[in-house]
């Protein structure tokens, strides 16, 4: 199998008081497949990607380091047939 | 061996006692994914080089995303997970008065961290297929101490004690938690230890003298423990610590 072939996908759930500025800025970062603001909390998601875990873990960061973001919280999708 | 298509995670696999053991199971049957933080896609080359299957995965087991996401693409790959092997580990020769609070964190966040979160994302899918078993690589310096290698020590320890808190808490689900602890195994590890000492030939003779067979131990011997507590061959063993020492510990 050796490389699996396989891309890595991670939801990020965003907390910001700048929903609409923080998933235009977001959506232009590589990685970044889908964002968009969410009614209620958290107040932003986004769906990331990357060919293996760190290049994936990678795109996270970018969003933490954006300045409007509050806080994060970031799950793997459990692999279900 | 029973380890024919069980699926194994071998953490801290790219080379010293984690490679043998990648290459061990690999042997007896098992798929192999194997996590390194320095992985590449030779490790699993070499496996498959030799007639087995292996899956080369990049992951810092100190990171729960990253875990989370490794054991989501072993089971995407391999459908499911039998065996986790925490091997994953750094050393950092240093007394307490030496270590600062950062080289602290991060040798706990491999050695300790790492085999909480490995295990705490492991043992939902071995419950769901019914069980499996879990190897932890601690050291005897888990067992005794040493001199200047304080965090190392306190790391090795709590894995010892955390197979045994592990063992008790999943018997019901068929997941056996055991602990190999080697003694002085010629790695890379131990070899930049050695390199780092002001005199390494004679921190190597120090080293040698204190095991009963007069010698560093091999790689391979050391897997060839991790091959067994993996297999069904050790279905009547959970919580034990088995030390592979060279008589280290026996003195």
């Amino acid at each position: 199998m050796i490389g699996g072939g396989l891309k890595v996908w991670a939801y990020v759930f965003i907390t910001t008081k700048q929903p609409r500025k923080v998933v235009q800025a977001i959506r232009k970062i590589p990685g970044v497949v889908k964002a968009d603001a969410l009614l209620g909390t958290p107040d932003a998601i986004a769906i990331v990607e990357g060919d293996d875990i760190v290049s994936m873990d990678a795109v996270i960061d970018k969003i933490v380091e954006v300045p409007e973001v509050g806080g994060t919280e970031s799950k793997v999708a459990r692999w279900i047939e | 061996m029973t380890l024919k298509d069980k699926v194994a995670i071998i953490t801290g696999a790219k080379s010293g006692i984690g490679f043998a053991a990648a290459l061990r199971l690999a042997a007896e049957g098992a798929k192999v994914v194997v996590a390194d933080v320095r992985a590449t896609q030779e490790e699993a080359q070499e496996i498959v080089r030799r007639g087995g299957d292996a899956l080369s995965v990049q992951v810092d087991v100190s990171s729960e995303l990253q875990v989370s996401a490794l054991i989501s693409r072993t089971v995407a790959a391999y459908g499911r997970l039998d065996v986790l092997v925490n091997n994953a580990g750094v050393e950092l020769a240093k007394k307490v008065t030496e270590t600062s609070e950062a080289e602290w964190d991060r040798l706990m966040g491999v050695n300790l961290k790492g085999v909480f979160l490995c295990s705490k994302a492991a043992i939902p899918e071995m419950k769901r297929t019914g069980g499996g078993a879990i190897v932890n690589v601690a050291s005897e310096l888990g067992v005794v101490g040493g001199s200047e290698i304080a965090a190392y020590c306190a790391s090795k320890g709590g894995v010892v004690q955390l197979t045994k808190a592990m063992a008790i808490d999943h018997a019901a689900d068929g997941i056996r938690v055991n602990c190999v602890c080697p003694g002085p195994v010629s790695t890379p590890l131990l070899e930049a230890i050695v390199a780092a000492s002001s005199d390494p030939e004679e921190e190597r003779r120090r080293i040698v003298d204190k095991t009963l067979l007069g010698r560093l131990g091999q790689p391979e011997e050391i897997a060839n423990v991790v091959a067994f507590l993996a297999s069904d061959e050790s279905s009547y063993m959970t919580g034990s610590v088995v030390l592979v020492d060279g008589g280290w510990t026996a003195q």
